[in-house]
């Protein structure tokens, strides 16, 4: 496995792991919506992605420093342009359902919105994650 | 030669790389630039190569072009 595709993997896990548990806790209740907790926890969450992110970059790139060092080649960067292009098209379309969620009443207000915009913004960059994995597994 | 599923291009790297010294996919990754997982990619047909690339690929077994791949219908 190369290491933009276990950087992809790494994306993918961290981002489920912390965003995953962010809104799993806001859904089952465990941290009330819109209160200073929740803020708290989504500040936390971003850190946590952070960390996530560095460390275990840091971690596959000591497994393989040569690869890591290797600047993409054609193949890579087709890949990264077209989960690029279909996180894009994720994200157009959340945004456009986000909006018209702020038309049904039960989804009305501000930090409703902010929630479903983040959601929005995971769930394009789990898009991107996975159409990388999916091309690198295929070939391209 | 594979005949990719799809791309209507195939390859004779596989023969080129045994010719050249057993040349592994790694090793010529290495000389034009490109990670094993590429080079195993062109060679099983799975991705097509920028002619650029076809080219460099070729140069490394002083061979043509064409004599590398061949366009097939």
């Amino acid at each position: 496995m190369s290491f933009r595709e276990k950087s992809a993997w790494i994306t993918l896990i961290s981002v489920l792991l912390t965003f995953g548990s962010y809104y799993g806790a806001l859904a089952t209740g465990l941290v009330p919506p819109m209160s200073m907790a929740s803020f708290h926890f989504g500040l936390s969450s971003i850190v946590a992605l952070i960390v996530l992110q560095v460390v275990l970059h840091l971690v596959a790139a000591m497994l393989n420093p040569a690869d890591a060092r290797t600047p993409r080649d054609e193949r890579e960067k087709l890949i990264q342009a077209r989960s690029h292009t279909a996180g894009y098209y994720v994200m157009m379309v959340g945004m456009v359902l986000v909006v018209l969620a702020t038309h049904i009443p039960a989804l009305h207000g501000f930090m409703t919105t902010v929630y479903l915009g983040i959601g929005v913004m995971v769930v394009a960059a789990l898009s991107v994650a996975i159409a990388q994995i999916v091309m690198f597994r295929r070939g391209a | 030669m594979p005949k990719p599923k799809g791309l209507p291009i195939a390859n004779q790297m596989r023969r080129y790389r045994f010719e050249h010294g057993e040349m592994t996919q790694a090793e010529l990754g290495e000389k034009i630039g490109m990670t094993r997982q590429t080079i195993a990619a062109i060679e099983a047909g799975k991705y097509s190569p920028s002619l650029e690339a076809a080219f460099r690929i070729a140069r490394v077994f002083n061979a043509k072009l064409e004599d590398v791949f061949q366009w097939t219908d």
